[in-house]
């Protein structure tokens, strides 16, 4: 069984398109942030949970969650992770980082870029703020990427 | 009543980078070893119950279809569980209940995964398993998604990097004696801490390769076990868990504390009659994709208190020879990490209780073995108690 | 003797394209909510949650992952079926059930066809077939459109030779079907219909015609399935799952016998054996089985043991399968008349099932309806179950 074979390889790819539905509350999300340049979480009738990505229900307490609920573009970091392996498993120099930030007014946050900031400037904890693209498209990426908050 | 289940044998064959056998011909394998084993004849298994994690590593759906005649399942019934790296352990859960239902006496379960097939890498479609509104677009990847756990971990109980080093060196030491591993290897603390960083604190050194393999595991029903052996190794417990995938919105946002594992392992042990599980277990086989992972889990499998990770493999608890052995196989980290063939876990356990584990026996007596698997958006975890009586 | 299983909570959406503008989630979500309101439980309830779907289908690799909050899992004990028929949630949920006592397990289905651009479904049989021996060969088809109708065909040929099926049987199975999805406001393509127009229609692959082709859709369903203990407790009109069994064949095309469904004739002689069935012809009251062609209704009743190979084209000419006939097959309208959300249809059988044996299937009510069979499968691969469904 073990005799010695030449390995012959095939190469493909499977070519299929997607146009994903972002749903009711996505779409709504999405909406807010390219017209608005606002963040809205729904909140749970219920436990009162406002949820960010926000959902039509609540899967704790499993009922509709029809209200809309602005929250802030702010809040804490809650964990960071940079990145030197890049998409096609190169390494990097310099590394990417993305974070967690749980928005104030939120039971929930994002996870997104971090921006003008080195990992050694970063604390778990510290403020952060959102910085929106001038053009939006009604996606996640029309938030550039999270910072910490300038004091003011 | 639910039937009691043995396990009667498993099949194993030698994870590797790149095999050159289809994911028919891994099956295969492990499926002859297993048969081999237990002394069974092909016919015997009446079922059988797939695990795969990722269709996309190859990009055939349902995979598992194209190996149906290599696990002699033939116009036999055939099923397939996908819990992403907990797939580990959910598929033999399934065969599992295949068997304790009362459906039907002889089962397998057998797990494969074939990454080494995607260009240009693994990694690539690692990225495709994310949101594709709220995460894919910002290009999560592997790394970052233990970056941003492990530093929670880290930050929550004070463990260190030199202490996920020292498991890097258990698994890989202990890998050397498993004749089924890809990667073991003696390394030092110092080859681990100088290793560079994917994401901190996750250094290369921390992680386990990708792998193709395969691995199977035969059940059995009480009500045959006598024909086939007269040292059963049963299934004592069996607990599975699942978290909301809004990682970024969860009731408990702390991604270092693994409330789903605590869970899962709580399901497993009340089932199996296990009370103090850091004296109960003779020895574990845990999922460690990463150093952190294991500790994590030791600590949600309650082999030593919560936050007691970090001290376990300082005082060499978790050591070959020491008082609970946690992968005295290598674990994934040294074997290698074919994600669904995780369930390379469960068969090592095994071996452990049966005193078959070779090289990689532990010295003390074995009864009573537990075993786990991790996966999703910080998602899942199965686990499974065996042992004797 | 296993534990018995019963369905204590049914909900589904319509099917249709883009329903609602739900996402995969929302639409998940649904269905649940209905299963669960149904059932008189919440989500504390749950023990176990299972699902079924498909990366590929959907884009997502581990898909699973995001519909465990829309079923009630979170922090619940839950496995995932991938890229197999929603009907094998049923078959995992109940091995699960028959072992726990008091166990309740909700399982679910979601397709969302419309997530994907028009005209993919051939790139998605082409990512089911084997890689190194059957894809490179169907992929140099000039235009992949035709590909699936192809397939379909070559499958439909043989079955005509085995069976001596004629074109017009097939055709009168897909008048049937549209026609009996007027009366189910779930479906997605009831019409009136006739044989002619059926026959007339665009030729896709002989002798497969454009209305013999279920439609895809988007639509979601969900289970709540209870072991023996609690089922009093919970309804007075429980639909006992009396016996279950799938199987699956290779899936090389020339070693695997095509035109013939062996594997279903398998499933349902394990579960037939469950449920005490010998007769079924004469036992069962109405059969939901898996039409996404025309041909595949008559293959899988024969599997199914419903007539002989060759006389389900008489019954269909005598009316002994339409709503109003002895055994009514499909009297939801099939995948061809309810719709085809991809690997959801199998599961969203057995619900049409157990809505006519709880004598709420409303204008397209089976009178007297007793005991069921419901069938699903997994296309193009040679893999199926069945389960035999009864009121008592």
């Amino acid at each position: 069984m073990e005799k010695p074979v030449e390995q012959i390889n095939l190469k493909g790819s499977i070519q299929i398109h997607y146009e994903w539905t972002a749903g009711i509350a996505g779409s709504r999300f999405f909406q807010e942030l390219r017209d608005h340049k606002r963040i809205m979480g729904t909140k749970c009738p219920k436990c009162n949970r406002v949820m960010v990505p926000p959902r039509i229900f609540c899967e704790e307490c499993f009922i509709d969650a029809p209200e809309w609920v602005e929250v802030s573009s702010g809040g804490e970091l809650v964990t960071f992770g940079e990145s030197y392996l890049g998409t096609d498993g190169a390494m990097l120099e310099k590394p990417w980082i993305l974070g967690i930030v749980k928005l104030d007014g939120a039971d929930g946050g994002l996870v997104h870029f971090i921006g003008e900031a080195e990992p050694n400037d970063l604390k778990l904890g510290m403020r952060m703020e959102a910085v929106f693209n001038d053009k939006r498209n009604g996606n996640i990426l029309d938030i550039r990427y999270f910072r910490p908050a300038k004091s003011d | 009543m639910a039937k009691r289940v043995a396990i009667v044998s498993v099949g194993m064959d030698r994870f590797k980078g790149r095999k050159i056998e289809t994911i028919e011909e891994m099956v295969y394998k492990v499926t002859k070893d297993a048969l081999n084993r237990a002394k069974l004849p092909p016919e015997a298994v009446e079922a059988v119950a797939y695990g795969s994690a990722v269709d996309g590593f190859t990009g055939t759906n349902a995979a598992e279809k194209g190996a149906i005649g290599g696990a002699n399942a033939r116009l036999k019934p055939t099923m397939r569980s996908c819990t992403s790296g907990s797939t580990a352990i959910s598929s033999p859960i399934l065969g599992y209940y295949h068997v304790a239902s009362g459906l039907h006496h002889i089962v397998m379960s057998v797990c494969f995964e074939k990454m080494s097939e995607c260009r240009p890498h693994a990694q690539h479609v690692f990225n495709t398993c994310y949101d594709e509104h709220f995460v894919r677009p910002i290009g999560l990847n592997v790394p970052i998604q233990c970056g941003l756990e492990a530093r929670r971990f880290l930050q929550r109980y004070g463990h260190t990097e030199l202490q996920m080093a020292k498991v890097s060196v258990k698994n890989h030491g202990n890998a050397l004696d498993n004749p089924y591993a890809q990667r073991g290897k003696r390394v030092t603390t110092d080859d681990v801490m100088s290793s560079p960083y994917i994401s901190w604190p996750v250094k290369i050194m921390d992680t386990s390769p990708t792998t193709d393999g395969a691995r199977a595991v035969i059940f059995a029903s009480q009500d045959v076990i006598h024909e086939i052996t007269d040292d059963p190794v049963w299934v004592k417990g069996v607990g599975h868990c699942g978290d909301s995938v809004w990682f970024m919105g969860r009731r408990n946002s702390d991604l270092g504390r693994l409330d789903y594992a605590y869970k899962a392992a709580q399901e497993a042990y009340e089932m199996a009659g296990v009370r103090e599980p850091s004296k109960e277990i003779d020895v574990a086989e845990v999922y460690d994709p990463f150093t952190f992972k294991e500790m994590q889990h030791v600590e949600a499998l309650g082999l030593c208190p919560e936050g007691g990770a970090g001290r376990m493999i300082d005082e060499g608890i978790s050591l070959r020879e020491g008082k609970l052995p946690v992968n005295p196989s290598g674990g994934l980290i040294g074997e290698g990490n074919p994600i669904g063939a995780g369930m390379s876990r469960l068969c090592w356990a095994w071996l452990q209780v049966k005193g078959q584990a070779g090289g990689c026996q532990v010295k003390k007596e074995v009864n009573t073995a537990v075993c786990n698997g991790w996966g999703g958006m910080y998602q899942y975890n199965a686990v499974m108690v065996i042992g004797r009586a | 003797m296993t534990r018995r299983v019963a369905i204590v909570g049914i909900g589904q959406t319509e099917v249709g394209y883009n329903v609602h503008g739900l996402n995969r989630k929302e639409l998940t979500y649904v269905a649940t909510k209905r299963a669960l309101d149904d059932a008189g439980i919440g989500r504390e309830d749950i023990d176990s949650a299972i699902t079924a779907q498909s990366d590929l289908y959907e884009g997502v690799s581990l898909c699973q992952q995001y519909t465990l909050d829309s079923v009630g899992g979170v922090m619940k004990a839950c496995d995932q079926r991938l890229g197999e028929d929603g009907i094998y949630a049923v078959f995992a949920g109940y091995v699960e059930a028959a072992a726990h006592p008091g166990r309740i397990v909700v399982v679910a289905s979601v397709e969302k066809s419309s997530d994907r651009e028009p005209g993919s479904n051939p790139a998605l049989v082409l990512s089911s077939l084997d890689a190194v021996y059957v894809r490179q060969v169907c992929s140099a088809v000039s235009g992949l459109a035709g590909l699936e109708a192809c397939l379909a065909a070559m499958e439909a040929r043989r079955y005509m030779h085995f069976s001596g099926i004629t074109e017009s049987q097939m055709a009168r199975v897909a008048v049937k079907n549209y026609t009996h999805a007027l009366r189910n406001p779930l479906a997605q393509n009831g019409k009136k219909t006739s044989l002619d127009e059926v026959m007339n229609s665009r030729m896709l692959s002989w002798p497969l015609r454009s209305t013999m082709v279920a439609e895809p859709g988007d639509g979601a369903c969900s289970l709540v399935l209870a072991s023996e203990e609690v089922v009093k407790d919970l309804t007075d009109r429980p639909v006992w799952i009396r016996g279950i069994g799938w199987n699956s064949d290779v899936n090389y095309p020339a070693v695997s016998e095509i035109g013939r469904a062996k594997f279903i004739s398998l499933a349902a002689r394990h579960a037939y054996a469950m449920a005490g069935i010998k007769h079924p012809a004469g036992d069962i009251d109405l059969a939901e089985v898996y039409d996404n062609y025309a041909f595949n209704e008559l293959m899988h009743c024969e599997a199914l043991g419903l007539c002989r190979e060759g006389e389900g084209g008489r019954f269909l000419e005598e009316g002994k399968w339409e709503l109003g006939g002895s055994l009514p097959v499909n009297p939801s309208g099939g995948l061809l008349g309810h719709g085809n959300p991809l690997g959801t249809a199998g599961l969203i059988r057995v619900a049409q099932a157990a809505l006519q044996l709880r004598g709420e299937a409303g204008d397209y009510q089976v009178k007297g309806a007793e005991v069921a069979v419901a069938q699903g499968c997994q296309w193009p691969y040679r893999s199926g179950g069945v389960a035999v469904l009864s009121s008592w």
